[in-house]
């Protein structure tokens, strides 16, 4: 929510690009809750506005939300919205306040920052309001906790270590008990992030079902995706359903998606470094037949993977000289 | 007129008892009390010993639909359930465990009508196996049969037995809320942080606890003592005519800076009854009423190093300082009243020495105050090992070696410049860019 388009295009980060067609191919299968084009979309829609644009060109999305908290550039970001999109210009705490929670939500919190009290508290929000059939994906950055840089940079007088000042921003039932300062920087944060999302979905969810005679609503979490283009990201995708309705996520078949697998997968989008010939070559023989390997040639055999795994998803770079 | 011929019947109906019975416990803390009596049972068969505990073993699970609790410490007989396991208080007769933390006599009962309406509770001893299975909204129909029914056949999924003696509890039908939060993460980290704390002497003296497959590490409770630093520790037997002596140590000190950690720990019987209190319960912010002067300062994290000890054992865990939920010191306890007073006296000088660091930090800077790297390389402990009668020992500032005067500069400048400087410069942060640019300065004036 801070200002990181000022330093990155977002329409050409590679992997951010493909992390927004695949959740794409997510909100394309809820069908069996309602037509995605009748779903609200809301997110972080900075000066770039690029999941409004895919998720309204190729999904049919028309109401659209966008959260901005810079106010800096308020008048830029008005001029940059298109398809007449609603600009909600205040933090993601009372903007989320102020959504039409009676609808279903295609919701992606895209937030600059690492994990922090007010982002959970966001997410409990969430939690305790989407309507069954609502999608929420969470980004966070994963590359090291707040607390870990503010440690680092901390001339008072009594320092703590980053694991401390951790435990103090957040309370006990947030953290899982095992976690110490290695959780705080790399993969495993980015793993921490999500468990902690998770866990305030979950006590977000206990209390909004206090009323046994409600059908209670559960979150399926259908994958998480870990990336980075500069600056590692970890996101955590999943959709909010009454028990009443399981039968209908089970109809949606997210595990059928191919970067998904099984329900819960982690999905790391490893962008692979490979030459337009290069490209066209394995392009010829995708998608793989069962069995056949791939023929890679000269290529690096893990780029090579890389790309089969992902190929629906990349962008193709050119540069256009007037 | 009324017909007074008849008595006035005060029975509790069994549905209105369980209610009661079941509100005043937090759900946390319902789990605790069956850890407790688990723990009660591995002290009946405990072998002596700093790893006292060695070979037993503690597993708790719970989800939305069922909780279970086992171990194989060493089970309980048909007498103890009939005459007092399973009755609403403790008969004045019955046995006890001698230094038990479960006391009370109620925690077995009250967790289980808290958590669910179906519970078994089976157990083996060396002899004997036997099980009760009560259906609790059946049982609650007749309100004059208190009676719970004896289990046919016994077939714990755990595995005890008359060989491998323990104690295995099911709780299913869970209410509907209490299902709930046993799902969430939330919970979880709860108890597991709460048993780490709350048992950490019995799990770091061998005892293995598992919650929902995590095995829990024992919370570590270390002072900085060494040659230089070394931590108070006073001891005493309080002894009265006719009753069980009620063995006391109080030890205060200094650890690592860690909010979370400092302030006082009291332990009653191995468990833990407060961690980390920064209240006036354990003499924090104290103000001595006929001068108005200040004993003990209240808590502020200057004191972040500050850790304090009192630990209580007694063979009748009815003379130790607790409350009946164990959440808490019982301040009108007169053997705590008296403790209390010590406590406040061993913590001044260390809140003094915590003083005189913060002075020497400001003065000095951390990287280069004497006493903070003192206690930056000084040695811990676990408190355990701290037995002998001693005094708060630490060098005094005058006593440290003199060194260069430094000062803190701080300033702010706009985000893009120091960016650009960073990049300029070879640096990677902000201070370092304030530190280059300082020692480049001073170079070129200095004429070097």
């Amino acid at each position: 929510m801070s200002g990181s388009f000022k330093k990155i295009d977002y329409s050409i980060r590679p992997a951010k690009y493909a992390e927004r067609r695949m959740l794409r191919d997510i909100f394309r299968r809820v069908g069996p809750f309602a037509l995605p084009e009748n779903y609200v979309y809301a997110g972080f829609g900075s000066v770039w506005f690029s999941d409004f644009i895919l998720f309204h060109r190729s999904l049919g999305v028309k109401d659209m939300v966008s959260i901005e908290g810079s106010r800096a550039a308020q008048q830029r970001i008005i001029d940059n919205a298109p398809f007449r999109i609603q600009l909600d210009f205040a933090r993601s705490g009372p903007a989320l306040q102020r959504l039409d929670w009676a609808k279903r939500h295609f919701l992606w919190l895209d937030y600059d920052d690492p994990i922090s009290r007010e982002i959970l508290r966001d997410i409990r929000y969430v939690a305790d309001k989407a309507v069954s059939g609502s999608v929420l994906a969470v980004s966070v950055k994963s590359g090291a906790a707040r607390e870990f840089d503010q440690a680092e940079g901390d001339t008072a007088l009594q320092s703590l270590s980053a694991i401390e000042r951790f435990r103090e921003n957040f309370a006990v039932g947030q953290i899982p008990s095992n976690t110490n300062e290695e959780d705080l920087t790399g993969l495993p944060f980015a793993s921490l992030s999500r468990a902690m999302i998770a866990t305030e979905i979950g006590v977000g969810l206990d209390i909004r079902n206090g009323k046994e005679e409600e059908d209670p609503v559960r979150f399926q979490h259908i994958c998480s995706f870990d990336y980075a283009d500069g600056a590692e990201m970890t996101t955590i995708v999943g959709i909010f359903h009454t028990e009443e309705d399981a039968s209908r996520v089970a109809d949606c078949h997210f595990e059928e998606l191919s970067f998904v697998g099984e329900l819960g997968a982690t999905v790391s989008i490893d962008v692979p470094l490979l030459t337009v010939r290069e490209v066209r070559k394995l392009e010829s023989q995708l998608p793989l037949p069962t069995g056949t390997p791939l023929a890679v040639g000269s290529m690096p055999p893990r780029e090579a993977e890389r790309f089969a795994r992902l190929y629906r998803y990349l962008p193709h770079y050119a540069v256009l000289e007037s | 007129m009324a017909d007074d011929s008849q008595e006035i019947s005060a029975l509790p109906t069994k549905a209105f008892f369980v209610d009661m019975f079941t509100k005043d416990i937090p759900l946390p803390q319902a789990v605790l009390d069956l850890v407790d009596n688990s723990v009660d049972g591995a002290k009946r068969t405990a072998n002596g010993g700093p790893r006292s505990f060695e070979g037993k073993i503690i597993e708790v699970t719970f989800s939305r639909e069922r909780f279970r609790i086992w171990d194989n410490c060493g089970g309980f007989d048909k007498q103890t359930a009939r005459d007092y396991a399973f009755r609403f208080g403790r008969p004045k007769e019955a046995k006890q465990v001698s230094g038990s933390i479960g006391q009370f006599g109620v925690g077995m009962k009250r967790a289980l009508f808290k958590f669910g309406k179906h519970f078994v509770v089976q157990s083996a001893t060396k002899t004997e196996e036997w099980g009760v299975e009560v259906p609790v909204e059946d049982w609650q129909k007749d309100d004059d049969d208190w009676h719970f029914p004896w289990k046919k056949d016994f077939n714990p999924q755990a595995p005890i037995s008359t060989e491998r003696p323990g104690t295995e509890i099911v709780v299913t039908s869970l209410r509907y809320s209490v299902g709930n939060t046993f799902a969430t993460d939330w919970f979880k980290n709860q108890i597991v942080s709460l048993i780490k704390s709350k048992h950490r002497q019995f799990i770091s003296q061998g005892l293995s606890i598992k919650v929902n497959g995590e095995q829990i590490p024992p919370l570590e409770l270390v002072l900085i003592s060494d040659d230089d630093v070394h931590p108070a520790v006073w001891n005493n037997i309080f002894r009265d005519k006719g009753e069980k002596d009620v063995t006391v140590r109080v030890i205060a000190g200094v650890g690592t800076s860690a909010p979370r950690l400092a302030g006082w720990y009291v332990i009653c019987n191995g468990r833990m009854i407060l961690d980390a209190d920064r209240r006036d319960v354990t003499g924090w912010g104290v103000v001595e009423e006929a001068t108005s002067k200040t004993v003990v300062p209240g808590y502020h994290n200057q004191f972040a190093r500050f850790r304090g000890i009192a630990t209580f054992d007694c063979e009748d865990s009815g003379r130790l300082p607790w409350n009946t939920t164990k959440t808490d010191v019982d301040q009108d306890n007169e053997i705590w009243r008296q403790v209390l007073e010590r406590m406040m006296e061993l913590m001044r000088p260390v809140i003094d020495f915590l003083n005189e660091l913060d002075a020497d930090i400001e003065e000095h800077t951390r990287e280069r105050s004497p006493l903070f790297q003192l206690l930056s390389e000084a040695a811990q402990v676990g408190f355990e090992t701290l037995t002998k009668d001693a005094v708060f020992a630490a060098p005094e500032r005058e006593d440290l070696p003199d060194v260069v005067r430094f000062t803190k500069i701080q300033y702010s400048r706009e985000v893009d410049d120091i960016d650009f400087l960073k990049r300029a410069l070879k640096v990677g942060s902000a201070k370092a860019v304030g530190e280059r640019t300082f020692d480049l300065a001073l170079q070129k004036q200095r004429g070097q």
